[in-house]
């Protein structure tokens, strides 16, 4: 069963059939993942990133106004560099050509419609593990740094 | 995520199709990763794994003699429960029933065949990336105990450094007040002595003989505080770096006469011999340099020996070196022992201690003596055995090799 951390982390479904996002909604709901995000609307990803603040995003690539690539490329500039937010992608294009474009997009992985469900699972707990390991790591080294600060201006004082 | 990090990454390829096998290794190769293994025969995954350490596994799972399934069951069972051990399972047309069961036994993702290149690239950068990030976090933890020893053994020396400050001015306060204390008597005792006598010298029914008598004694309490006066003013100009050298020519052999006679009553009252030592056939010896302060230094040494000798005998002299000349005071005193000999140079030292309450003087001569030849480019050099004596000597630069007609 999920741990605790999976199990809180938020999730942002991105696709413009209803019928995907009930499918994969209740799907997750069901493995036990409490925290899930949705639109229809790809205009609304960016300001649902923004307010959501999700852990993972699974995004559809055709949709109509804003493609899943236009969403990427709004995204990209958002996330920092030393943040790792994993992005995967939702298509039913398996042409590598999609993949190639998805992935310089700056998408982790694939889910290939029609879904998969143990696929499904297995590449949201990957991801959403390797982004706990990372904020983790992130927290830890934060810790340290500020710890070796304060050891360097406690010395410091010394010294004078 | 670094692509270097990637490239070193250790991948094993376990597959019983060599042709799946070249397919992957090439791929990977191309990819530029670096470290891979591969074997055909799944009974041999055990030992790989013992001595390859595999950062991800490609599995496939229908293998003979041993299915991919029962080779992770296996793994599981040696795989140390903190290694994060990702494994990629390769499969065709495999069931939903197969998948859930190959998650279950421990497969973190899967790969399809006939391999689409692009999500083994994928897959695997991801996989390696989760281990990547496991890996860090475990090494965080030793690396934040180093860090903390490293940190640790710094502040052990920076303790002991403050511990060494505390005691050196704990020691300084305890010098200083000494070092006042001894002040106020060195300039009560003669202030006593000359305000006595001059009570004394009021009375009218005095004789001539008595008369002389007090004013002698009051000239030598008067002799001894101008004396003690004159060190606290030189050795407050040496330490506050105002001692002013006024260079002249000196006549050495002349000022040491001088000295002799100088301090050969006081020698006479100990009984100690004083003797003065020429070099053979030197009658006069011509410096440049300070003539008071040199007379201030050899003053302080012959008194100083004096003071510390009971019997015996003090020389004193010079012995030309060469471009310099070493002049010296010998004695055949208390002596002073490998700490002492150290001791009497650290400010204030020398007025510290029980010796000197036995002995009079302001007791900073020989840190007036050091002082003095710092600014004249010298130092005291000791040779002492306690009980046996001491020779206090210093060199100077002799430019000048004097006739010995002058």
């Amino acid at each position: 069963m999920l741990n605790s951390n999976l199990k809180n982390a938020k999730i942002l479904i991105v696709d413009d059939h209803l019928v995907n996002i009930d499918l994969l909604t209740g799907y997750l709901q069901m493995q036990g993942f409490d925290n899930i995000e949705s639109t229809t609307d790809p205009l609304l990803a960016i300001g649902l990133f923004k307010s959501y603040e999700p852990d993972l995003i699974l995004l559809d690539l055709m949709m109509p106004l804003l493609s899943g690539y236009d969403v990427l490329d709004q995204l990209r500039p958002l996330v920092s560099p030393d943040v790792y937010l994993p992005v995967l992608v939702l298509t039913a294009d398996i042409s590598p050509n999609a993949k190639q474009r998805a992935l310089a997009s700056g998408a982790k992985d694939f889910l290939i419609k029609p879904f998969d469900f143990i696929e499904v699972l297995l590449r949201i707990r990957n991801m959403l593990e390797t982004r706990y390991l990372y904020q983790q790591l992130e927290k830890k080294n934060k810790i340290l740094e500020e710890k070796v600060a304060m050891l360097i201006k406690i010395m410091s004082g010394w010294n004078k | 995520m670094n692509k270097l990090l990637f490239e070193k990454s250790k991948i094993l390829i376990v597959d019983d199709q060599q042709a799946n096998i070249d397919l992957l290794e090439g791929f990977l190769e191309m990819e530029g990763y670096q470290n891979i293994l591969s074997t055909s025969d799944p009974r041999t995954v055990l030992n790989l794994y013992e001595s390859f350490a595999p950062d991800l596994i490609l599995l496939d799972l229908a293998m003979p003699y041993l299915t991919g399934f029962k080779v992770m069951e296996l793994l599981k069972q040696i795989v140390s429960a903190d290694n994060y051990l990702p494994i990629l399972v390769l499969s065709a047309n495999i069931t939903p029933e197969a998948k859930q069961r190959a998650l279950a036994e421990g497969a973190s993702d899967f790969l399809s065949k006939p391999f689409d290149l692009i999500e083994v690239g994928l897959r695997i950068r991801n996989l390696l990336s989760a281990k990547s990030m496991h890996q860090q976090l475990q090494n965080q933890n030793v690396i934040l105990e180093d860090k903390v020893k490293e940190r640790t053994a710094e502040l052990e020396l920076i303790a002991i450094d403050l511990l060494a400050a505390k005691e050196r001015a704990e020691s300084g306060d305890r010098l200083k007040t000494a070092f006042l204390q001894t002040i106020s008597h060195e300039i009560r005792t003669p202030m006593n002595g000359i305000l006595g006598f001059a009570s004394l010298l009021a009375s009218p029914d005095l004789t001539e003989g008595e008369r002389a008598e007090y004013l002698e004694l009051m000239k030598i309490s008067l002799d001894r505080l101008v004396g003690t006066i004159t060190d606290y003013v030189n050795i407050s100009l040496i330490y506050t770096d105002n001692l002013q050298i006024q260079s002249q020519q000196v006549r050495l052999v002349h000022l040491l006469t001088d000295l002799e006679s100088k301090f050969r009553k006081e020698c006479d009252k100990k009984g100690l011999k004083l003797e003065l030592q020429l070099p053979d056939h030197i009658f006069e010896f011509l410096l440049e340099t300070d003539s008071e302060l040199l007379r201030t230094v050899i003053s302080h040494l012959i008194a100083n020996a004096i003071k510390f000798t009971n019997k015996g005998f003090i020389t004193f002299g010079f012995e030309i070196l060469p471009s310099v000349i070493k002049i010296y005071v010998r004695d055949t005193g208390i002596g002073l022992g490998q700490e002492s000999q150290q001791m009497i140079f650290e400010k204030f030292m020398q007025i510290d201690g029980s010796t000197t309450r036995n002995y009079e003087g302001s007791g900073l001569g020989l840190s007036i003596c050091q002082g003095i030849l710092k600014f004249l480019g010298s130092g005291i050099h000791i040779e002492s055995d306690p009980d046996k004596g001491s020779v206090f000597s210093f060199t100077l630069p002799a430019k000048e090799y004097t006739d010995p007609e002058l």
